[in-house]
């Protein structure tokens, strides 16, 4: 880090670096690879040092960082293989829209993550940022680039999925 | 369930203004079921952040990366340049050669193709050749970045046989959808998919029918070709396989490959 001015180096320090375990964390659960995911993360920090002086201090650097973390995945995958606009999503929604089924009692972290894995990528990453970092709707919705009602349904249809995956492990032990 | 019920589950899922939510949590006092669905799906997303969130990382990964970004920036600017111009020398070695190799074949085996081979397995033949036949695939994708819609297809691929590339390509101005298939030996097998243009179909061709199946076949040099159609696309698997294995294959993929392509728009 040398740009000489201590003061962005003491920001990125204070404001950027202590989200890189989360964002490591989130990146390894959408690309469903650790190694991919320290790419993209790689990717992410070097991106956001560069542009750190443009980066007004007091907004919201985490939500900063998410955007181009998405960014970055978003252009990792799209360099070799862009088929996924391809999923007949509507489909796979209304095959698991119909029904509320009964959550098990007992859930296990290993249940849930397996659970996770197995959801399709675009309500995944919806999840893991409104569930798990607890991003606003909006905010899901800018660091997407996608409207907020794409942001609600694949949360809903994604959290849907949960359930039923979870009743079906259940049912299978 | 009554309407209340209804809206207040939907609500779980949505960011509801004040008076919505005064409304809501009324309702929650009210309703024993809805409340403990409420409470049911609190509890799936909160054991879903903390499992996520003790997901152990690897320690060294910060340690590189501050590495990375500790480097000055004109050393990592040259370095840059030198990975660029290790790059493209490399490139040159290791891309450029095997591809010109490959359009030299592609070119020599179109040169020799007769004439008689039917203009709807061209259109198969040409993406096999073009991307698969003598083409090397070095980094096969993982199964998580093949798109989910196709998993139920290639859960029929042939034993020992695995996913070397997967990629949407344009031959001769023609957009396609190919997955190649890699066994041992080199042997390649092309799963091609292309929407129809005007007129393209089977139906009426004078090509051979497999066992009164709707997949048809043509002897072609050197591949096996065997071809179907959806209702807006055309579909071949192309293969060094033997013609029993090529055709079995593309009579194995027909119903699923056709279901699924009559679900996109």
């Amino acid at each position: 880090m040398d740009r000489g001015a201590g003061t962005i180096k003491q920001r990125f320090e204070s404001e950027a670096m202590p989200h890189l375990t989360e964002l490591l964390r989130t990146a390894t659960r959408v690309m469903g690879d650790r190694g991919r995911a320290e790419d993209v993360v790689q990717e992410t920090f070097l991106q956001a040092w560069k542009s750190f002086d443009r980066f007004q201090s007091g907004t919201n650097c985490r939500a900063w960082l998410y955007k181009i973390l998405f960014h970055s995945i978003h252009h990792y995958r799209r360099k070799w293989f862009r088929l996924a606009v391809m999923q007949p999503m509507d489909e796979y929604t209304e095959a698991t829209a119909a029904y509320t089924p009964p959550i098990p009692e007992l859930l296990t972290d290993e249940d849930l993550l397996a659970a996770l894995e197995k959801i399709p990528r675009e309500f995944r990453a919806v999840m893991l940022l409104v569930d798990v970092e607890e991003f606003a709707y909006k905010e899901a919705a800018e660091i997407l680039n996608v409207p907020i009602g794409t942001v609600m349904s694949r949360l809903s249809r994604g959290r849907k999925a949960m359930r039923d995956l979870l009743v079906s492990r259940e049912v299978a032990r | 369930m009554n309407a209340d019920c209804q809206r207040a589950l939907l609500n779980l899922d949505l960011e509801i203004d004040a008076a919505e939510a005064e409304w809501q949590d009324g309702h929650l006092l009210g309703c024993e079921a809805c409340r403990t669905e409420a409470d049911r799906r609190d509890r799936v997303r909160a054991g879903l952040q903390r499992a996520v969130k003790s997901t152990p990382v690897d320690v060294t990964f910060e340690q590189r990366l501050r590495g990375s970004l500790a480097r000055p920036s004109f050393l990592r600017q040259w370095r840059a340049f030198a990975a660029a111009a290790v790059v493209l020398i490399s490139a040159g070695l290791y891309w450029i050669g095997p591809v010109i190799e490959s359009r030299v074949r592609e070119s020599a085996y179109f040169q020799v193709l007769p004439e008689t081979v039917s203009r709807i397995m061209r259109v198969g033949l040409s993406d096999h050749v073009h991307c698969a036949a003598f083409r090397k695939f070095r980094k096969p994708p993982v199964a998580e970045e093949l798109p989910a819609a196709f998993r139920p297809v290639l859960a029929h691929i042939p034993a020992g046989y695995s996913v070397a590339a997967a990629h949407e390509c344009k031959t001769q101005g023609r957009p396609f959808v190919h997955f190649v298939l890699r066994g041992a030996g080199e042997k390649t097998v092309s799963l091609v998919m292309a929407r129809k243009q005007r007129g393209e179909t089977f139906a009426n061709s004078a090509l051979r029918r497999v066992a009164g199946s709707a997949v048809f076949t043509e002897d072609v040099p050197r591949f096996q070709i065997a071809g179907f159609e959806a209702e807006s696309y055309l579909v071949f698997v192309v293969s060094d396989m033997t013609g029993e294995q090529n055709q079995q294959l593309a009579f194995t993929l027909a119903g699923p490959v056709t279901a699924l392509l009559n679900r996109l728009v």
